[in-house]
């Protein structure tokens, strides 16, 4: 139940600042649809990780790599899978920090921001998994119900006409809109970095699955919030749910609650942030060889913020690479490597059960 | 720092060699001569004057002595009781006089053969008058013990509506017995141990066995075994010495004045430390929630408790957050306040010389001032001083121009706040973490107080108290244990105990007990 | 276990000292930027745009005074004085005519309770797109604002001073909360721009002169109308009581006492509107574009001053008929000067897109010049009276009757 908390706010909580924008750039007012079809990457993954995992329990990739393929292969591919998590983390964390700069503290440096947030992932990671789980959990109320709260405010506002006429273009808007999010829910693979530490190993199919789904819903629903309130002006916002939850109104008095989202945003992105940097300096670990991640946890951050300002030069170049490049390369990284994994592993086993003549698999 | 705690290793050295010192005399039995015991005693209590030795011979020929602390002993019983039969008493019985004879002749209920010096001098210490006799190895130590305490009082820090008013005083005996009017079975075990050197202080370890997790209660031994120090003058030097997180802002135990409080955590399957000499029982494990529990919510109708809890939640947030967030709110982000609102703030502010950031400082350390002096003063000026603080400086201040009203109203609130949580040892903790807060606020607004925020829950997180996680049942999520967490489930739901530690007889009570007209009841 | 948990607390706390040491100074250096206290702001509560010279816009802004509100010995120190005063500054545009506006302040201008924002008309007429791309980029500006469009001039509708309300940035908001007008909110134009199937449509302010308590006349600022947007020009301004009948095309009216004289009878007979659904129904057949429009509206009799009995079920079916009657009158008064001035105000184009997405790719470009003004409407009103108030004969009548 922790981790799916975990890999919900890992999935959702930079996807819903600035999936609606991008989403509906491509699908227009069918932008509901694109997290369906997305999530369908996730489930997918999410399969891929567990199968995976099946075949080498309390292994993490970076393990398995090196024993499918051998072992230079292994630490090639593991290397890759570094320093995508490297790259993807420091644009997590540099869209964290444009946004807080872009809508509240305007004239506050950058690397303050950016420093403040690392600085306390890096508490949370070198108290072990336990504490960030720990912390996702708590913090999960946190995150969701001021959310739905204020959307729930909002409801005086929607026009539910919004969503017509659906599917006016076919299914190929959608669709094409979806491969943003699919991005997104490409970063369930890291389940593949916590399962070995799950206390019931069995159940990780059934959250991982949970958290996609979740996550799923939840940007749908966030996804027509928006529709409803902001109608077709949504494509050109750079932050709908900001736009949207400014909107909200209760009583004509409680107007003006963006802290709401402010508070939101922050706690996501902590929760997402710890979890990327903690699979990163696992990760590391593991590819070096040490026996403890702690001592690489400072270095890391270190580069981190390093790569939060070589990765991007400006919040324009932000939501480009959001949109375009991002998805494809989390495709590359996340699907369709650990699907090459998957298919080596079992083919091997496959050559091995024939040679052996009992099978390997538990 | 490195060097200081090497000093400090040195420094432990011949500490270490004192206390083996008093382990060795300690192993020491009284002799065969009845003088050189009586010398002994006498060089162990030169200088005492409140030590009485009192020498008398049984039967007109055995030599014996009784010796005992001034003040500690009931003197009345000893005389009728002790030495009247023993110096009356004919030397015509078949039987030889010995010390077995005589205990069995004298009509005292508690009465200890004891051989070891060591046992002597606790017994002495502890006023139970010790009578040495001639040519015996052994004394006998008699239950006389009497002195003055003061009667059962209502707590004054835990005050309830309804509800037993009984609290726990000094003494350590009267603070078991009280428990034990309220769990009357043989299930409920009183450790005690002696903690401190020159204190002797008697410490005990209270738990339900078979209720209690076994692991707990051998950790809580051993980590009580280890205290070594001088003396023993309040649960604090205890609490301090066994915590798991000594760098905690946050109170890893619960330390209550109320016997009805330590049962129904024993009941849960907590385990209590009872220090001589403090009416204060510390309760572990707890959690973050516990201290959050007020004893109230289980004495009233549940409906309405759960409503004061949810309360209690919206003001602790509010006394840690609110100032934090009126200066985060006013110097960053004045566009979340309502028109109106904003308006009255300019206005009234406008001739403040401060930045809202020191005139919340400033107040917020006026407070905690007039607190601090409310607590030492006698209750008599202890009122003025409030109704000084509170009328005349906040109305001074605010006519001065020096605070602005709107700021004097946040001060307030929360004060009152901090007054809501039940615990008072947690509330100074989140009195204490709102100045961080207030500071983090003015540097950097909203951002400053949710960083801030996060950083207690990730350190909440990381907190553990005896084993159990500090945030549970929350995270990690217990389910069932939430009942008496987000709200007080009535009594005829609360079917099973937290599962805090291992699971070990998890049900309360028989399952589905709610009341109703087809139970009976109503004709 | 636990000693493995104490060894990391050691760590944890060097740690912390060590970054405490190194991150507290740096937090008191940096981050102060955007501090800024209360009494440091100018708190703008309506803004005004309006064409210049040679392509220039002027920006004037009502800036709270809060001096004169009260000051913070209480109540007693705030008597008169104007609440408010207004500056303005022309640029090239608006963020020019901000900035210099700043520069001639002591104290930061301040968004984020500015209700108001008044177009003049001759920057109305000229396209509002450009001014309005600074108002939703910038965060300050709240997205509940609402805009207007001012006849003549839009600076002298913020200097009014008003009686009951502090200023006239309140009093036009109030008014438009109210809800007897359709208030536009900047995000609601926004989208109305973004949205390629309609035009916008902003409430239209006009100057009134009343009469004060002390005889003089003094110039008060009125919600007057609908100017009508085609595109992001301003072609056009609707009546008053035209824009009634859009408000209830487009299901927006609050509260509306109609008064009316059924047919046949002398006198006249109110009705309070107290609950109202409008529901628009497109259709197209045989290549006429037809809108069906349906109201079900109930209502409440204020006053009565005919011979009509309401015990009389017929009388009452009368009554409410001439209601329907009413109430059809003044929508189609609004659509036909809308379609006069070819301009959806109505928002027809958004119902034909929704359900019938193929015919409306066809029209799409030439909807409003070409299609719009050749909608047939056909109405379908069902007015119900609910209830008579306290007496059911009018006076009269039952004076005449014995």
């Amino acid at each position: 139940m922790q981790m799916s908390m975990l890999l919900y706010l890992t999935i959702i909580a930079t996807g819903i600042i600035t999936l609606p924008a991008i989403t509906a750039k491509y699908a227009g007012n069918d932008l509901w649809i694109s997290p369906i079809i997305a999530s369908l990457a996730g489930f997918l993954i999410v399969f891929i990780a567990v199968k995976l995992h099946n075949l080498y329990p309390r292994k993490t990739v970076m393990q398995y790599s090196e024993d499918i393929i051998g072992r230079i292969p292994g630490k090639v591919i593991g290397f890759f899978v570094l320093f995508f998590y490297m790259e993807i983390t420091g644009n997590v964390i540099r869209s964290y920090s444009e946004f807080i700069l872009t809508s509240f503290l305007f004239r506050t440096p950058l690397i303050f921001v950016i420093a403040s947030m690392l600085i306390l992932c890096a508490f949370c990671i070198y108290g072990r998994l336990e504490v960030l789980a720990r912390c996702a959990q708590f913090l999960f109320p946190v995150f969701i119900l001021p959310l739905f709260f204020s959307i729930a405010f909002l409801a005086r506002d929607f026009q539910f006409g919004n969503i017509l006429p659906v599917l006016e273009n076919g299914i190929m808007p959608p669709l094409k809109a979806a491969i943003p999010p699919s991005g997104w829910f490409g970063e369930i693979f890291v389940i593949a970095f916590l399962l070995p530490y799950l206390a019931d190993g069995k159940k990780g199919m059934k959250f991982g699955i949970l958290s996609v789904l979740g996550a799923m819903l939840t940007l749908m629903i966030v996804n027509l919030a928006a529709l409803f309130v902001l109608g077709m002006a949504i494509s050109n916002k750079t932050y709908p749910l900001m736009n949207v939850i400014r909107y909200a109104s209760l009583g004509s008095f409680f107007e003006n609650i963006e802290a709401v989202i402010m508070a939101v945003w922050i706690v996501g992105a902590f929760v997402k942030i710890s979890v990327l940097y903690y699979v990163l300096t696992l990760g590391t670990a593991q590819w070096l060889n040490l026996s403890d991640y702690r001592p690489v946890v400072w270095p890391i951050g270190i580069l981190l913020v390093q790569f939060t300002y070589w990765g991007v030069p400006s919040e324009m170049a932000l939501g480009r690479s959001d949109a375009t490049d991002f998805p494809l390369y989390s495709f590359f990284i996340q699907l369709s490597l650990p699907l090459f994994l998957l298919v080596i592993a079992l083919m091997r086993n496959k050559y091995k059960k024939k040679k052996v003549g009992k099978p390997v698999q538990t | 720092m490195i060097r200081n705690s090497k000093k400090l290793l040195k420094n432990k050295g011949p500490k270490q060699q004192s206390v083996t010192d008093q382990n060795t005399k300690s192993q020491e039995t009284l002799q065969k001569d009845f003088q050189q015991n009586v010398n002994m005693f006498r060089s162990i209590y030169l200088d005492c004057s409140d030590v009485i030795f009192r020498s008398f011979r049984i039967f007109g020929q055995m030599d014996a002595m009784i010796i005992y602390i001034e003040g500690l002993t009931d003197t009345d019983l000893l005389d009728w009781n002790v030495l009247s039969p023993l110096m009356k008493m004919e030397a015509d019985e078949a039987e030889p006089p010995g010390i077995d004879w005589i205990k069995n002749h004298l009509s005292i209920s508690d009465t200890k053969k004891v051989n070891l010096v060591a046992d002597c001098i606790e017994s002495i210490s502890a006023g139970r008058p010790i009578l040495l006799l001639e040519g015996e190895l052994y004394a006998l130590s008699f239950g006389l013990t009497k002195f003055e305490k003061r009667s059962i009082d209502e707590p004054e820090a835990e005050k309830v509506i309804r509800g037993p008013r009984g609290g726990f005083i000094e003494s350590l005996q009267v603070n078991t017995s009280l428990l034990r009017r309220i769990i009357k079975s043989p299930a409920m075990k009183i450790k005690t141990m002696t903690i401190g050197e020159y204190s002797k202080t008697s410490v005990s370890l209270i738990y339900i066995e078979g209720i209690v997790s076994p692991p707990l209660i051998e950790e809580m031994e051993s980590r009580l075994k280890r205290i070594k120090i001088d003396g023993v003058l309040e649960s604090e030097y205890i609490e301090e010495m066994i915590e798991d997180n000594p760098y905690s802002p946050f109170p890893q135990f619960l330390s209550t004045e109320r016997p009805d409080v330590v049962s129904a955590s024993l009941l849960e399957g907590r385990a209590a430390i009872l220090t001589d000499g403090t009416p204060f029982a510390l309760i572990a494990p707890v959690s973050f929630f516990t201290m959050l529990q007020a004893p109230d919510d289980y004495y009233d109708r549940y409906i309405i408790r759960t409503l004061i809890r949810w309360l209690r939640f919206v003001f602790l947030f509010a006394a840690l957050v609110f100032p934090a967030l009126y200066v985060a709110i006013t110097t960053f982000h004045q566009e979340m306040i309502p028109d109106a609102l904003l308006i009255s703030i300019a206005a009234a502010r406008e001739n403040v010389p401060f930045p809202a950031f020191v005139e919340v400082l400033l107040m917020e350390l006026m407070l905690e001032a007039l607190r601090e002096a409310g607590v030492r003063l006698p209750n008599q000026v202890g009122s003025a001083v409030s109704i000084v603080g509170a009328l005349v400086i906040g109305q001074a201040s605010v006519q001065a121009g020096l605070v602005s009203a709107p700021m004097v109203i946040v001060v307030a609130t929360t004060g009152i706040a901090s007054f809501m949580i039940p615990r008072y040892m947690f509330g100074y903790s989140i009195r204490m973490l709102r100045f961080p807060l207030i500071i983090l606020a003015s540097v950097s607004g909203l951002l400053g107080i949710m960083l801030g925020i996060l950083a207690i829950v990730i350190h909440l997180s990381g907190l553990r108290s005896f084993g159990a996680p500090y945030l549970g049942p929350l995270a990690p999520l217990k389910t069932s244990d939430l009942k008496d967490v987000l709200w007080r489930a009535p009594m005829w739901k609360m079917d099973t105990r937290p599962h805090f530690n291992k699971e070990t007889n998890i049900n309360r009570q028989a399952p589905h007990q709610e009341p109703g007209p087809e139970r009976g009841g109503r004709d | 276990m636990i000693k493995v948990i104490h060894r990391t607390k050691h760590t944890l706390l060097k740690n912390v000292l060590l970054f405490s040491a190194i991150f507290v100074p740096f937090l008191f250096v940096s981050g102060c930027g955007d501090r800024i206290e209360i009494n440091d702001l100018a708190i703008v509560t309506a803004a005004a745009i309006d064409k210049s010279d040679n392509g220039q816009v002027e920006l004037a802004i009502e800036i709270v005074v809060p001096k004169s509100i009260g000051s913070s010995q209480g109540a007693r120190g705030g008597d008169g004085g104007q609440a408010t005063t207004v500056r303005s500054k022309k640029g090239d545009n608006l963020s020019d005519a901000l900035s210099k506006l700043q520069a001639d302040l002591p104290r930061k201008v301040f968004w984020g309770s500015c209700k108001v924002f008044i177009f003049g008309e001759g920057i109305a007429k000229d396209g509002i797109q450009d001014h309005l791309d600074f108002l939703v980029r910038d965060p300050l500006p709240r997205e509940r604002a609402y805009v207007f469009v001012s006849e003549g001039e839009a600076k002298p509708f913020i200097r009014h001073e008003v009686p009951i309300e502090r200023n006239p940035a309140e009093m036009i908001r109030e008014i438009t909360v109210r809800g007897s007008v359709i208030g536009v909110t900047l995000m609601e134009l926004d989208e109305m721009m973004a949205n390629e199937d309609y035009s916008a449509n902003l409430p239209y302010l006009t100057i009134k002169e009343e009469e004060t308590s002390d005889g003089t006349l003094s110039e008060l600022p009125n919600i007057n109308g609908t100017a009508m947007f085609r595109k992001d020009k301003m072609v056009g301004v609707l009546t008053e009581s035209t824009t009634r009948g859009l408000l209830w095309l487009k299901d927006r009216i609050k509260e509306a006492t109609i008064n009316m004289t059924p047919e046949n009878v002398t006198g006249d007979i109110s009705m309070t509107q107290i609950k109202s659904k409008v529901n628009l129904t497109p259709k197209i057949s045989g290549g006429e574009w037809i809108m069906m429009i349906k109201v079900k509206t109930e209502g409440v009799v204020v006053q009565n001053s005919t011979v009509l009995n309401l015990d009389d079920p017929k009388q009452v079916k009368l009554i409410e008929k001439a209601f329907g009657k009413q109430i059809e009158n003044r929508m189609r008064k609004a659509i036909e000067e809308s379609q006069g001035m070819k301009v959806d105000a109505a928002h027809f184009g958004k119902e034909f897109h929704r359900k019938y997405p193929k015919q409306w790719k066809k029209v799409k470009n030439h909807w409003e010049e070409e299609v719009f003004p050749e909608v047939k409407v056909e109405f379908v009103i069902d007015a119900h009276i609910r209830s008579r108030g306290f007496v059911d004969k009018s006076i009269r009548e039952r004076g005449s009757g014995k």
